[in-house]
């Protein structure tokens, strides 16, 4: 037996592995996507004040730097008993969805989509955002870093710092806006809408009108078949702040709807020793393994699942963009993966609408921006919609609001299974003949890139020490050693 | 001008740019990033010469400063998981906005020696190093 290692695996936060066996005739037999990397903030907050964790989470990830904030800070506000006034959820909302754009044009343009604008099998050099340049022009990419900048203007803008905010408070939001900050706002909205319009004219583009890459849209080797985790509003309409979690079976069946805690009456973890992120799974199915299909255990979250979960956008734009999408498949829910970049680029419509929506919002200046804090309740759960899917931040805290344990469950995990599945199916479709190149390995890499992972995020878990296992199989797959040290 | 610090400052000597910003925010603009990516560009974008801050892994002995030429540097010796690396971010900035991009960017790198354990301090041998690193970046931006 042969064993391919691609490592590390390009274009994401984070570090991972993905092993691939290939049997006596070339053909893959089985394939590890394996997360390798280590962080450990469940154990890192404890003792924190619930007040400070926010700004704590913030910096579990470079990228989703705001969702982590906003979860522990939801969290809070339920440690504290306290419920935000009107204006403070409305401030909350416009940075959530302004980081949505920052951070889905980041993947879209400079991870995803170079796949398909510079090719597949492009060298991995050219294969980059400095490679979007090259073939679609340098104005272009300018005019969109520049309309994403107008977007992590306005996270700064809220949040009160670059990047990472600092805006926290339980029960609200430190600062309201003054009028000039609304009206750069607006200005910024405006240019966040073109950059939504572009994007999804852009997938459209590229990918639709180019028949090869339209055609694996439609291939059934790239259909993950899972059940859906998505966020909706009291209309089923796609909701990020707060809502509904509704879940759907592969046939998009409603089986279940959840706030708070009683996700745990629905996900089991499941660990696995060669890799450091877990399995989430779905109590009422129960492990079956890494199948996919009716009855497999897996929830797959992010832009494509809220698009199945949901009835479509709040929004007129991004709702016009989503029948357009149900029409090119004929229907959902939609299983093929590379729909996720095609999700993704609508949400950042979406966002631009609502972001343009609530910056017109007479209320958004109002000044009373926090509420009271009420007793120390010990428990708090916060979830929120991220970009890469459904993300959940539960704490438990002393009498004095002191942390003492704390579960996070974040998108990359959730979509940890389906990701197994895609990065196999990917394996046995362009490993067919067990010749391969660097090309064929980034065909393989295509496969997680949908789900925008991110392994920095994903890798929480504190085992104490760094599980290592290597194991050596004869070519008839009988192990002859094994070394690891858990 | 401006001082751009990169890195986890939870994360022991990948706090270093996290800990020098504290220290020369009093003085000079500086900036926090954990990671690079476009929010780099953003942020040096207009400023005529720059300093970026962060821990380094290259194989030399830990609390070793080396100064990179960011503007001349091809491939830059990559640190910790960032998204799209200091020198893509650069090299895109000054491929889009030639006339925006600083006339002088430098990398003050300190060689690290633990970057994965959740430690709020600086290893000793960077805590040593910090000083000097400091002393240069003055020297660079006001000098």
């Amino acid at each position: 037996m042969k064993k391919l290692v691609i490592e590390p695996i390009t274009r994401l936060e984070g570090h991972g592995k993905i092993t691939v066996f290939l049997d006596e005739e070339g053909k893959v037999d089985e394939v590890f996507f394996q997360v390798v990397e280590f962080m450990g903030y469940e154990k890192i907050v404890e003792g924190a004040p619930i007040e400070e964790v926010p700004r704590i989470a913030s910096t579990i990830c470079g990228v989703c730097r705001a969702v982590h904030f906003m979860a522990s800070l939801k969290a809070g506000d339920q440690v504290f008993s306290v419920e935000p006034p009107p204006v403070a959820k409305k401030l909350r909302e416009l940075l959530l969805s302004a980081h949505h754009i920052e951070d889905h044009t980041e993947i879209l343009y400079a991870m995803g989509l170079p796949d398909f604008i510079c090719g597949p099998t492009a060298p991995p050099e050219k294969r980059n955002i400095l490679g979007v340049a090259e073939v679609v022009g340098k104005e272009f990419v300018k005019d969109i870093l520049q309309k994403r900048f107008s977007a992590a203007r306005i996270v700064e803008i809220l949040g009160g710092k670059t990047a990472h905010p600092a805006a926290s408070v339980p029960g609200g939001w430190s600062k309201s806006l003054s009028e000039d900050e609304v009206k750069e706002i607006q200005k910024l909205a405006d240019e966040c809408l073109e950059l939504g319009k572009q994007s999804v004219e852009l997938f459209k583009e590229v990918v639709l009108k180019n028949p090869e890459y339209s055609q694996l849209l439609k291939n059934e080797n790239f259909n993950v078949v899972t059940n859906y985790m998505g966020t909706v509003d009291e209309k089923g309409k796609v909701a990020y702040y707060e809502g509904t979690k509704v879940i759907i079976d592969p046939e998009g069946n409603r089986i279940g709807e959840f706030e708070g805690k009683e996700y745990l009456n629905y996900f089991a973890e499941r660990t696995i020793p060669w890799s450091y992120a877990k399995f989430p799974y779905l109590k009422t199915v129960g492990w079956k393994g890494f199948v996919d299909g009716t009855g497999t255990p897996f929830c797959s979250v992010g832009p494509l699942a809220r698009l199945n979960v949901s009835e479509g956008y709040s929004t007129p734009l991004a709702q016009k963009a989503y029948e357009e999408m149900v029409e090119f498949f004929g229907g959902k829910p939609i299983h093929n993966i590379f729909a996720y970049h095609w999700a993704r680029a609508i949400e950042i419509l979406n966002h631009a609408e609502i972001v343009k929506e609530l910056s017109q919002d007479p209320e958004i200046t109002d000044p009373n921006t926090c509420n009271p804090v009420g007793e120390v309740s010990g428990e708090g759960v916060g979830i929120v919609e991220a970009p890469r899917g459904t993300l959940i931040h539960h704490y438990w805290t002393d009498e004095k609001g002191m942390v003492t344990d704390a579960n996070m469950v974040v998108p990359t995990t959730f979509n940890n299974g389906a990701i197994q599945m895609a990065v196999k199916k990917a394996a046995k479709f362009f490993l067919k003949d067990g010749k391969y190149d660097e090309s064929k390995l980034n065909l393989i890499e295509m496969a997680h890139r949908p789900y925008d992972l991110c392994l920095a995020c994903a890798t929480h878990a504190f085992p104490g020490h760094n599980p290592f296992e290597l194991n050596i199989y004869s070519h008839d797959r009988k192990l002859i050693k094994r070394i690891r040290n858990f | 001008m401006l001082v751009v610090g990169l890195g986890n400052p939870y994360f022991s000597d990948d706090g270093l740019g996290y800990r020098a910003v504290r220290e020369l925010c009093r003085e000079l603009p500086a900036v926090h990033l954990l990671s690079p990516g476009t929010d780099l560009l953003r942020v040096i974008l207009g400023k005529r010469r720059v300093a970026v801050i962060d821990a380094v892994k290259t194989g030399e002995k830990p609390g070793t400063i080396q100064v990179f030429n960011l503007k001349e540097l091809k491939s830059y010796p990559k640190s910790s998981t960032h998204t799209i690396s200091i020198s893509d971010s650069v090299s895109l900035g000054y491929t889009l906005y030639p006339e925006e991009m600083p006339e002088e960017i430098c990398l003050f790198g300190v060689e690290a020696k633990d970057i994965t354990t959740f430690k709020r301090e600086l290893s000793p041998e960077v805590e040593r190093a910090l000083p000097y690193l400091l002393k240069k970046v003055r020297s660079f931006l006001t000098g």
